[in-house]
C-alpha cells in the first residue's frame, strides 16, 4: 500500500480549502452586490423621494400664491370697494325720473290689452297731434319735476 | 480576576439585554414607533360661499404659526443674532422677545401665531434650522360685513356658526383625511411612501340665492333710515316670492365677521330668524287673508266701528282711538283698523283663524337654511297661557311673536298666488369632483310647503293691498308701478305692559302687484323721528324698490303690460 505522500494530501487539502474559500468568496461578493445594489435602490429611492418632498413643497407653496392673489383680487372687487371707487369717478345711483301722466293711470293691470296700455307721458285715449303735443308737454312736465325732489304725496300717519 | 471582571460585566450586559428585548420589550417598541411613526392629520380646504353671481362671500387664506425648537437652532452666535434680527424684522417682534425665545431651554417654543402670509412665506425660505412655519387655513370674507348676518362666521377650529356657515357647516367643512409616515429623529418626514394613507374630502362650496348688489341696496337705505329715523336697528329682507330665494338679508347694527372676536356677542345672531318681535298691523295682512279665504268677509262686507270692540273681555280700540263708523272691510284694512280686525278673526272662530295661521307658517320653523332660527311664539286655544281676548289681539299682531322671516314667507304666499314656500339662500351646492372629473352641481329647487289660501283670495287680497298703497300708505309708492303693502306699527312689550312712547316700524310689499318680483320687509326698531311706519319704514321700502326696479330692470308697469 502505496502511503500517501504529505505533500500530496497538502495540494488536496489546499484544493478542498480554496473551493470553500471560492463558495465563501462568491457569497461575500453575493452579499456585497446585493448591498450594493440595494443601496443604490435606497439612494434612487431616497432621491426621488427628496424630489417628490421638494415638488409637493413648490405645489404648497404655489398654491398658498394663488390663495394670496385670489385674497386680494375678491378684496380689490368687493363691493365696498368698487362702490368708493365708482363714486371717486363720479357714479352716483341714479335720481329716477318720473314722467308724469296727466290722466290717472289704468290701475287694473290684471285686464289691460296691449292694445289698451299707452307709453308714459302719453294719456290713454288721445290721438294724433292731442297725443303728440301732450307728450311734449308731459315731459317737460317731468324734466321740471325731476329737479323738484318733494314730488311725494304726504299723507298722515297710519299704522 | 480579569476573568471575574469579564464575567461580571458578560452578566451586566446580559441582564440588561433580557430586560429589554424580554421585559421592556412591548414599551420601548411603542417608544420606538411612536418617535418614527407620525400621523399627520389632513385637513381640507374648506368650501367656498360665493353670491348669484359668482362674487366670493366667503375664501380661505393661509395664516402662519411660527415657532421654535431652540436645540436645533444654529450654535453659532454670529448665525443666532443675525437669525433673531431677521425674525424680528419680519414678525415685527421686539428683540428680546425674538432672542429669548432662540434661547429658551424649551423644547418647543411658539413665537407668532396669525402672522400674515408675505411674513410667513419670509419666514419660511429663511431655511433656518429649528423654525417651523405652519400654514393654518383661515376664513377670510371679502365683503367683510356686507354679509355679516347671512354668512355666519367659522372659529378658530374651522367650525361654522351662524347664518350658512353654521347651518352648512358639515357640508362645506368636507372630511378630514390622515396619512401615517415614517420620521427622522430630528422630526423631518422620511422622502418614502406613506405608510397608510386616506385623503381628505374637500368641502362643497355653495353658490347663494344672495345678490350682493341688492345687499348693498338694501344695507344702504337701511344705514340712511337709521340715521334719518334715528332708529336703534333694523332688519331689511328681499325675497322672490315666486321661488322663496332670499335676494337680501340685512340687519343693523352688524359686525365684521374677519374680526367678529372684537365684536359685541350681541351681534352675532341674525336678527331675520332668530330675534321676534310683534309685528303689528302688518299682520292684518294674514287675518284678512284668512277672513276672505274662510268666506267669513269679502272687500265689500260692512261693519259699523264705534272705535272700540269688547273681545274675551278686553276692549279693542283703533290706532286714534275714533270710530269710523259703517266701513267695509276694504276701508278696514285701508285705514288699518283694529276694530274691524278683531271683527275678521272673531267671525271665523277661533279654530278656523289659528289653523289659518298654522298654515301661514306661524308657530314653526321655516326651515329656511341659516343657523340659529327661531320659531316666533304663538299661543292657541288651550293653552293655559291662551286667553279668548287673545282671538282680538292677535289679529292686529298683537300678543303674538314672529320673526321677520316667518312674516316675509307668510306674506310671500300672498304675493306667489295663495302657495307658501320654504325659503331657501343656497341656490347651489358645487361638490368638487374626484381628480380629473368636473365638479357636481346640485341645484335647489323651489319647494311649496302648502297652499295657505286660494288663488283668488290671494289676488283679491293683493288688490286691497294696493289700495292701502294708494289711499294709506303713500309713501310706499313708486310712481309707475303698482304696488302692494301694509305698514305695521307695533308697541313693544316690556315686564309691566307695553312701552309708552318705543315701536318697531315696519312695512311689507311687493312689485310688481301683478307679477311680483321681488318682496321686500322694512324693520325699524325704536324709530324717534316719527314712531309710524307709515313715515319711516313705508319711504325706506320705497327708496329700496325704486333702485330695484332699475337693477332689476322691470319696466313701468304700462310699459311691460304693453309688452305682452
Amino acid at each position: 500500500v502505496a502511503s500517501q505522500s504529505p505533500s500530496g494530501a497538502f495540494q488536496r487539502k489546499r484544493r478542498s480549502l480554496s473551493s470553500g474559500q471560492v463558495f465563501v468568496v462568491a457569497l461575500v461578493v453575493l452579499v456585497i452586490l446585493f448591498l450594493w445594489l440595494h443601496l443604490i435602490l435606497a439612494l434612487g429611492i431616497e432621491a426621488t423621494g427628496r424630489q417628490i418632498q421638494i415638488k409637493t413643497a413648490e405645489l404648497e407653496k404655489t398654491r398658498r400664491q394663488i390663495l394670496a392673489r385670489e385674497q386680494e383680487a375678491a378684496q380689490a372687487r368687493s363691493q365696498e370697494i368698487l362702490a368708493s371707487r365708482a363714486r371717486e369717478l363720479g357714479y352716483q345711483p341714479q335720481v329716477p325720473i318720473y314722467l308724469l301722466l296727466l290722466g290717472p293711470a289704468d290701475q287694473s293691470t290684471s285686464d289691460v290689452g296691449a292694445e289698451e296700455s299707452h307709453p308714459p307721458g302719453t294719456v290713454a285715449g288721445a290721438t294724433g297731434a292731442e297725443a303728440s303735443a301732450l307728450e311734449t308737454l308731459s315731459l317737460w312736465v317731468a324734466l321740471a319735476q325731476s329737479l323738484d325732489t318733494s314730488m311725494e304725496i304726504e299723507t298722515g300717519p297710519m299704522p | 480576576m480579569l476573568a471575574f471582571c469579564l464575567t461580571f460585566g458578560l452578566a451586566v450586559i446580559l441582564t440588561r439585554l433580557v430586560q429589554y428585548q424580554v421585559f421592556d420589550h412591548e414599551q420601548l417598541e411603542t417608544q420606538a414607533i411612536d418617535q418614527r411613526i407620525y400621523t399627520r392629520e389632513l385637513v381640507p380646504p374648506r368650501g367656498y360661499i360665493v353670491d348669484l353671481n359668482g362674487h366670493v362671500l366667503a375664501m380661505n387664506v393661509i395664516h402662519w404659526d411660527i415657532s421654535v425648537s431652540p436645540a436645533l437652532v444654529t450654535t453659532q452666535a454670529k448665525e443666532r443674532r443675525q437669525l433673531a434680527n431677521d425674525l424680528a424684522t419680519l414678525l415685527e417682534l421686539p428683540m428680546d422677545v425674538v432672542s429669548a425665545t432662540l434661547n429658551s431651554s424649551e423644547l418647543w417654543v411658539p413665537l407668532a401665531t396669525h402672522v400674515d402670509y408675505q411674513a410667513g412665506e419670509a419666514v419660511e425660505d429663511l431655511g433656518a434650522d429649528g423654525i417651523m412655519c405652519e400654514p393654518q387655513f383661515h376664513r377670510f370674507y371679502p365683503e367683510r360685513d356686507l354679509v355679516a348676518h347671512a354668512v355666519g362666521i367659522v372659529n378658530e377650529t374651522g367650525t361654522g356658526y351662524y347664518g350658512v356657515e353654521g347651518y352648512s357647516n358639515i357640508i362645506l367643512r368636507g372630511s378630514n383625511g390622515y396619512r401615517i409616515v415614517e420620521r427622522n429623529p430630528v422630526g423631518d418626514e422620511l422622502p418614502l411612501l406613506p405608510l397608510s394613507e386616506s385623503l381628505p374630502e374637500p368641502g362643497t362650496s355653495l353658490r347663494l340665492t344672495l345678490d350682493r348688489s341688492i345687499q348693498y341696496i338694501a344695507q344702504q337705505e337701511l344705514r340712511r333710515a337709521l340715521e334719518q329715523f334715528s332708529a336703534d336697528s333694523g332688519t331689511v329682507l328681499i325675497m322672490e316670492p315666486r321661488t322663496g330665494a332670499i335676494l337680501a338679508l340685512v340687519s343693523l347694527p352688524t359686525y365684521d365677521p374677519n374680526n367678529y372676536a372684537d365684536a359685541d356677542p350681541h351681534l352675532l345672531d341674525d336678527p331675520s330668524v332668530s330675534m321676534m318681535w310683534e309685528p303689528g298691523s302688518i299682520f292684518k295682512i294674514i287675518t284678512w287673508a284668512a277672513g276672505l279665504d274662510s268666506g267669513t268677509i269679502s272687500p265689500g262686507t260692512t261693519f259699523y266701528d264705534e272705535g272700540a270692540l269688547e273681545v274675551g273681555g278686553r276692549v279693542i280700540r283703533n290706532w286714534d282711538r275714533k270710530g269710523y263708523g259703517m266701513v267695509t272691510m276694504r276701508d278696514g284694512l285701508v285705514k288699518s283698523l283694529n276694530t274691524v280686525a278683531s271683527f275678521v278673526s272673531t267671525s271665523m272662530g277661533k279654530e278656523r283663524f289659528y289653523t289659518y295661521l298654522r298654515r301661514f307658517g306661524f308657530g314653526t320653523l321655516t326651515d329656511v337654511d341659516l343657523a340659529g332660527e327661531g320659531p316666533g311664539m304663538m299661543k292657541l286655544p288651550g293653552d293655559s297661557d291662551w286667553f279668548p281676548s287673545e282671538q282680538g289681539t292677535n289679529s292686529f299682531g298683537q300678543g303674538i311673536a314672529v320673526t321677520p322671516m316667518q312674516m316675509i314667507v307668510a306674506v310671500s304666499a300672498v304675493a306667489n298666488e295663495g302657495m307658501l314656500m320654504k325659503p331657501h339662500i343656497v341656490h347651489q351646492y358645487v361638490a368638487p369632483g374626484a381628480e380629473g372629473e368636473e365638479p357636481r352641481i346640485i341645484h335647489v329647487d323651489p319647494m311649496v310647503v302648502r297652499r295657505a289660501v286660494s288663488t283668488q283670495t290671494a289676488e283679491t287680497l293683493t288688490q286691497l293691498l294696493v289700495d292701502v298703497v294708494t289711499e294709506g300708505a303713500t309713501k310706499a309708492q313708486v310712481p309707475g308701478y303698482r304696488i302692494a303693502g301694509k305698514t305695521g306699527t307695533a308697541q313693544i312689550p316690556t315686564a309691566y305692559g307695553y312701552h309708552p312712547t318705543d315701536t318697531i316700524a315696519s312695512f311689507v310689499g311687493f312689485a310688481p302687484a301683478d307679477d311680483p318680483q321681488f318682496i321686500v320687509l322694512v324693520k325699524l326698531d325704536r324709530p324717534r323721528e316719527s314712531p309710524w311706519g307709515s313715515q319711516t319704514a313705508a319711504p325706506t321700502f320705497r327708496a329700496i324698490a325704486e333702485r330695484l326696479f332699475v337693477y332689476l330692470q322691470i319696466p313701468p308697469d304700462e310699459i311691460r303690460l304693453a309688452q305682452r
